[in-house]
């Protein structure tokens, strides 16, 4: 851990007192106090819910608060809008990227602050600025290049970049690495040690510990809408942090003894992943038996969400076959596939999981009412059961059935998201993250349900990026690398040295170099 | 339902009650009837853009495809006249109506053969040849005697007459096939919106241009109508299916009467269709699988298909039913008014059938909507524009009063959200 490069001065750059902010239901933040110092990195962290992204809201101008005082360089400041806070050197780094994909990089980073001569824009200054501020934070790219064409971890440099040609002192920086490869955030980290050697401020919020074991100087952890300690230097560890954030000791998970049955419940055969163009479009066999969890691992962009779209018939593909129970599915039709017991809990509950502005009794009777008694009808009874069913054995936490999803934390979300497939019974259980954005209380409960599941003979494939979860859940791995399966482990040879070394298109030793599908 | 519908219901009450105090006669039972009668024709529409609305769609060209379903009606049926050989003179005329007479009667030479209502007689006048349409023949002792439609009509004796047969295609089938032409114009609609990947506003804004445009080719620009053919089948889907008794409205509408008095409502036959739509559409949305999956549909089409819903089906069949309903007013309101001008039959209504769906809580985006709230919103704008002529307001004020309402009322929605948001936080805390 590289120190401070500036000598800290005697007053933070920031001091938080006392903020406190309410929103209907919730009381976000109950007097927080934090301070950050010029030149450290500051994590914060705690579950989902706990008061994060509202703290870093009001710090950025974009929520006022309700009590406390932000105190910046010694004197007290009001944080009207995000303008505020940007002339005061505090620049958020949005989760989702707040660029638009039309303009230039140049016009991307300067809009609205765009060098002009009588109006006329001054395209030559605005290009000489961006590429000094786009070599500071090492994007070797021409300040015309389209937005669009750039990866989303070049898209967050030019955010860091556009924060830092603001003068920007103190950097938020919100789940950074939630959509950055391995290489990608390790690029990150570096040019965050540097920005920390020059003297700006970090705050990092992250759920990935691994990541600020790395990065953090100090970790600042709230529970519950309240400081609920703080570490520094060698007292910040894994278990430390854990332990604060849920406010009791890690239980560590009971795998339980082997459950894998002979049985191949879910077998795809040469199926070629449908649009897929860059990746090249060679088949995939791969076959999961009842019990058994199969992981599928891999760096971003390997074609693990698109093969599970595929193999569950939302991403159309001709040739291949997908069987469930030595039955063939007919392809491309969800519907088909529902019918024959198959259920995909997707990456990105808001886009394609949930009907994030429906109700929790919609949204979880939604992939059954096909096969329902009554049907073409709703039978509102037997809707109010299912979901009164899936509430109590997953133990969602909703005010009531017809509460909207979108007031619920991330954890109950992807509660829901799961539960609207159980409804069916699912033979075969297609999960693409299963815990994105999901707290680690929820993540607990939800490997639980995946290991209950699997006690009741579910066949279950996940594609995960957290190799913390892959290490924990996995009775098996399947490592992607540009859309084929690179190998496959098992046992003691899942571990993050192997995952690793595959995924980038290697083989290890203990692996047979084809694996066999069925062993 | 949903709260903040409750808003469109109250504004409803809220317009009957105050136009009925300051002018009682808006109480009265011809206006009640042609307010149902509108409310029917505006509400099928309605309902037809709100299931498009539903799912995030629009259709523009719902005013066009009532024009050219009306044009069409018309001339599937084709209305014409045939010459017979019967010819025949005046022989008497009774110019005072004396009963059982309720105009003026006649007496031809030779006997009327067989005839059909519709039938006319053709004469030589000054202004050329002639035409007049037979109302009914009545014999007294061994006579008969011919009562024409147009009372006015005096026809001397000597008169030579040549009997015209009218001639028209079966009205109930011209009706099937104005409702399949809809259809599938709507199926063409979501076809486009659907697998043709287009926008629907573009896709219904050429539609309302190309129906439009289609509708004055057909009839070369000029008024056609049924020429006062198909009596019968016009008296079955323009007048009373059954009388509804309402209490109070008497008093309200004239003070002689008693509050105890009851006012026997004739429902047209709009009224009645327009119930059967809307709860086969309540079912629909509310108790049926299919609706269900539009609303999800309309919410997040991706997520929808996700979860196994066919997204593009119900797309489509939201396009047919629009298009389908569209075609359905057009033929009512050409029975009810005779009549299509072909440059203006229909203009503007896509607009207030999109007006009626967003003041019942339709959201543009999709995903939401109400058939009760919708047809309320239907109601209120024929009774803002009942109003309009019963308070004596000037015509041209119509439109705008009807928009200034419209905006007052989705603001008051708008509030009323944010109002019972806070009162809610409130109560948190």
């Amino acid at each position: 851990m590289s120190s401070p490069a500036l000598p800290i001065t005697s007053s933070p750059r920031i001091a938080v007192r006392g903020l406190c902010k309410s929103y209907p239901g919730v009381c976000a933040l109950d007097h927080v106090d934090i301070d950050v110092w010029p030149g450290e990195v500051l994590a914060v962290i705690g579950e989902n819910g706990a008061g994060k992204s509202t703290l870093m809201k009001t710090l950025a101008g974009n929520a006022q608060p309700d009590l406390g005082q932000i105190i910046i360089n010694g004197e007290p400041a009001q944080l009207g809008s995000p303008a505020d806070a940007i002339r005061r050197g505090i620049s958020l780094i949005h989760q989702e990227l707040n660029l638009s994909n039309n303009l230039t990089i140049a016009e991307n980073m300067l809009l609205g602050r765009e060098p002009n001569r009588f109006g006329w824009i001054d395209r030559a200054k605005m290009n000489a600025i961006s590429r000094a501020y786009l070599a500071k934070v090492g994007l070797q790219r021409s300040p015309n290049t389209p937005l669009g064409l750039l990866s989303v971890a070049q898209k967050q440099m030019v955010e860091i970049a556009k924060a830092l040609s603001t003068r920007a002192t103190v950097l938020i920086m919100d789940e950074p690495t939630s959509s950055l490869s391995q290489q990608e955030s390790d690029r990150l980290f570096l040019l965050v040690d540097e920005l920390r050697s020059d003297g700006v401020s970090v705050i990092y919020i992250s759920h990935r510990l691994g990541e600020v074991l790395r990065l953090a100087d100090r970790v600042e952890v709230l529970r519950d809408g309240k400081n609920a300690g703080s570490l520094a230097g060698v007292a910040i560890t894994h278990d430390a942090m854990v332990r604060m954030m849920v406010g009791r000791d890690p239980r560590p998970l009971d795998k339980g003894e082997h459950r894998g049955s002979t049985c191949t419940r879910l077998e795809v055969r040469d199926l070629v992943v449908g649009h897929q163009t860059s990746v090249g479009r060679r088949p995939v066999s791969l076959s999961v038996q009842g019990g058994e969890i199969t992981v599928l691992a891999g760096l971003i962009g390997s074609g693990r969400s698109e093969l599970l779209e595929t193999i569950f018939g939302v991403r159309s593909s001709d040739i291949g076959t997908v069987c469930v129970d030595d039955k063939p599915v007919p392809r491309n039709r969800v519907g088909a596939a529902i019918a024959a017991g198959m259920a995909l809990v997707t990456e990105d509950r808001k886009a394609t999981g949930l009907l994030i502005e429906s109700s929790v009794r919609s949204n979880t009777t939604i992939t059954a009412l096909n096969h329902a008694p009554a049907y073409p009808f709703i039978r509102p009874r037997w809707e109010r059961q299912q979901t009164a069913l899936q509430i109590a054995s997953l133990d969602i936490k909703t005010a009531n059935q017809l509460t909207t999803v979108d007031t619920l934390s991330g954890g109950n979300q992807q509660k829901i998201a799961i539960a609207k497939w159980l409804v069916n019974s699912p033979k075969v259980l297609l999960l693409d993250e299963p815990t994105r954005g999901v707290d680690i209380g929820a993540r607990q409960e939800i490997y639980s349900l995946l290991l209950k599941l699997a006690r009741d003979h579910v066949a279950i494939l996940a594609a995960s990026s957290d190799m913390e979860e892959v290490i924990a859940i996995a009775d098996r791995v399947l490592v992607m690398h540009e859309g084929q399966i690179q190998g496959e482990l098992v046992g003691e040879q899942i571990c993050e040295t192997n995952i690793m070394q595959l995924a980038v298109g290697g083989l290890i030793e203990t692996s047979i170099s084809s694996p066999p599908l069925n062993p | 339902m949903r709260i903040q519908n409750i808003g469109i219901f109250v504004l409803l009450l809220l317009i009957v009650v105050v136009t009925t105090f300051i002018q009682p006669s808006f109480a009265a039972p011809a206006n009640l009837r042609s307010l149902v009668r509108d409310t029917g024709l505006y509400g099928l529409i309605s309902i037809g853009v709100a299931a498009v609305i539903i799912t995030g769609g629009i259709d523009l060209s719902i005013g066009s495809l009532v024009a050219l379903s009306g044009v069409l009606f018309v001339q599937i049926v084709n209305v014409h006249f045939v010459e017979t050989d019967f010819e025949s003179e005046i022989i008497e005329t009774r110019a005072t109506v004396v009963e059982p007479f309720v105009g003026p009667a006649f007496r031809l030479a030779d006997p009327l053969p067989d005839f059909s209502k519709g039938d006319q007689f053709t004469f030589a006048s000054t202004s050329g040849t002639s035409s007049v349409a037979i109302e009914r023949v009545v014999t007294i002792g061994e006579e008969s005697f011919i009562e024409l439609r147009d009372r006015l009509q005096l026809l001397r004796p000597g008169v030579p007459v040549r009997l015209q047969r009218v001639v028209s295609m079966n009205p109930y089938l011209a009706c099937g096939l104005v409702l399949g032409i809809a259809a599938s114009i709507g199926l063409m609609h979501g076809l486009l919106v659907t697998w043709g990947n287009l926008q629907p506003f573009v896709v219904t804004l050429c539609g309302l241009l190309v129906y439009r445009g289609l509708a004055r080719v057909l009839t070369g620009d000029n008024q056609v109508g049924l020429l006062g053919a198909l009596p019968e089948f016009k008296a079955r889907f323009t007048g009373a299916v059954f009388e509804l008794p309402i209490p109070f409205v008497a008093r309200l509408g004239s003070p002689e009467a008693r509050w105890s008095e009851i006012s026997w409502i004739e429902i047209p036959f709009s009224g009645v269709i327009l119930g059967v739509v809307a709860i086969a559409g309540w079912i629909f949305l509310n108790r049926m699988v299919w609706g269900r999956h539009l609303l999800a549909t309309g919410e997040n089409e991706k997520a929808a298909r996700y979860s196994g819903v066919r997204t593009k089906s119900l797309i489509v069949v939201a396009y047919v039913v629009c298009s389908l309903l569209a075609g359905l007013t057009g033929i009512l309101f050409t029975l009810e008014l005779n009549s299509v001008q072909p440059g203006s039959s229909g203009s503007f209504y896509e607009l207030y059938a999109i007006a009626a769906a967003v003041l019942g809580g339709c959201s543009l985006r999709g995903g939401r909507g109400a058939i009760l709230s919708v047809i309320a919103g239907a109601a209120v704008m024929r009774c803002l524009y009942k109003a309009i002529i019963v308070l004596g307001i000037s015509q041209e004020w119509e439109m705008v009063i009807i928009g200034v309402a419209l905006l007052a009322a989705v603001s008051f929605d708008e509030i009323a959200l944010r109002w019972t948001a806070r009162k809610r936080r409130h109560s948190i805390r």
